[in-house]
């Protein structure tokens, strides 16, 4: 195509054509190359969030190994404490039989005669800290009476704190008689943790099973 | 008398410069339009390129998400364990040795002194945020002597072992340890120059943690 020789009629078609090829870039601007940019960027968004979701991902799969192992270690100490420690209900679900033949136990073998059974002296619950979880322990009471010398009562307090370091010592009185100056009225109580949960040994026995399933499961694979 | 003569015509005239406005128009007439198409085929590369990171990030994402997912229950319930064994082992912690106590008791109770009653009571309250037992131990008694001075100086001998001595000054209120009693002794059968006094001791408390 020839331009006109007029130069103010060819200005005119420079300026034709300049407005011409304005208008198409910012057609393919609109809509082409600002959609991409615009889909660009949002996959720039989503590609870090992504990069950053695996890399903590891939952190915390590293770390289950170790937390696993933490786990199975702490389940089965809690276990072996509860099963050493803690006072488990008879099986009418009440725990003065077993702490009665604790301390009767502990009484026979030191010649001390009770003067009454233990009796039950109640569940206590801890209270709780403002703001913290429910406790998953409480306490169990049992009162002991005697009548004998204060050396008997040291020696049946350590026997039963000695066999069990959770048991504590939440009550004594001793009161001195007149008439028999060796030996004394006494109540003893003892406080056993028990748990909240009575079926909670059993449950501790069901988490140490699906630690051992676990890693035979993980070998199948 | 001037005499213009015109050797071209206007329109015939050319210019003397190498690049010539026209030259230019042609160059960016070609120009022009390839920088725009490689810009935006680089985009649309780049693009794509984006979109294929994109689609194996989501495919690892895939993988990794229950995996996470698992992790983070695993430890969840280590937390949960971590808390009761923590809980488990407080009450190890919470508690008194009380026969090294009521040993040491009687061995600091001088033949002058004669217990009448010995208490301890216990407290589950909350202290600095957090579950713990109070002891309070309280005990009665008289003091036998002729001398009342002497009588008094022993109560007091007694108030400042259960202070000072290891084994209670490490478990006792620091000034926990109180007579609040030293009196004549209210019995007709009493001797006169005894006293009958009680002393008692508040301990610290004693954490569950």
């Amino acid at each position: 195509m020839k331009l006109p020789d007029d130069p103010k009629e060819r200005t005119k078609i420079f300026v034709l054509i300049g407005i011409g090829v304005v208008v198409v870039l910012i057609l393919v601007y609109y809509f082409g190359i600002r959609t991409l940019l615009e889909s660009r960027a949002k996959s720039k968004a989503e590609i870090a969030k992504l990069k950053d979701d695996c890399e903590q991902a891939e952190k915390e799969i590293d770390q289950m190994a170790g937390d696993r192992k933490s786990n199975s270690e702490t389940v089965l100490r809690i276990k072996d404490t509860s099963d050493k420690y803690v006072l488990k209900p008879g099986l009418d679900g009440r725990y003065l039989l077993g702490a009665a033949a604790i301390i009767e136990r502990h009484a026979v073998k030191l010649g001390i005669t009770m003067a009454t059974p233990p009796a039950d002296a109640g569940v206590v619950d801890l209270p709780l800290a403002r703001g913290a979880a429910k406790k998953t322990m409480k306490a169990f009471g049992v009162r002991a009476n005697l009548k004998c010398g204060y050396a008997d009562v040291v020696r049946l307090v350590r026997a039963v704190e000695s066999e069990n370091p959770m048991i504590s010592v939440s009550l004594v009185n001793i009161t001195g008689q007149r008439d028999d100056s060796k030996k004394h009225v006494v109540g003893v109580e003892f406080q056993w943790p028990i748990w909240v949960d009575q079926d909670m040994p059993s449950k501790l026995e069901a988490k140490l099973k699906e630690k051992d399933e676990e890693p035979k499961a993980g070998a199948k694979k | 008398m001037n005499l213009r003569v015109d050797l071209i015509l206007e329109t015939e005239r050319r210019s003397a410069s190498v690049v010539s406005g026209k030259s230019l128009v042609r160059v960016a007439y070609i120009v022009a339009p390839i920088l725009v198409v490689l810009i935006v085929a680089w985009i649309v590369v780049a693009t794509i390129s984006l979109g294929r990171e994109l689609s194996d990030l989501q495919e690892r994402w895939k993988t990794d998400e229950p995996k996470k997912e698992k992790a983070a229950l695993l430890r969840k319930q280590l937390g949960v364990n971590k808390d009761i064994d923590k809980e488990v082992a407080g009450w190890g912690k919470s508690r008194l040795r009380w026969h090294d106590l009521l040993l040491e008791i009687q061995k600091q109770v001088p033949p002058t002194i004669q217990l009448r009653d010995l208490k301890i009571t216990q407290n589950l309250v909350i202290t600095n945020n957090a579950p713990a037992r109070v002891f309070r131990m309280t005990l009665q008694g008289t003091a036998v002597g002729n001398d009342p001075e002497f009588n008094k100086a022993n109560v007091q001998a007694l108030k400042v072992r259960l202070e000072k001595i290891p084994v209670f000054y490490d478990v006792m209120e620091a000034g926990g340890v109180r007579v609040e009693r030293f009196e004549q002794p209210s019995d007709k059968d009493a001797q006169r120059n005894n006293r009958v006094f009680e002393v008692s001791c508040a301990l610290k408390p004693r954490k569950f943690e």
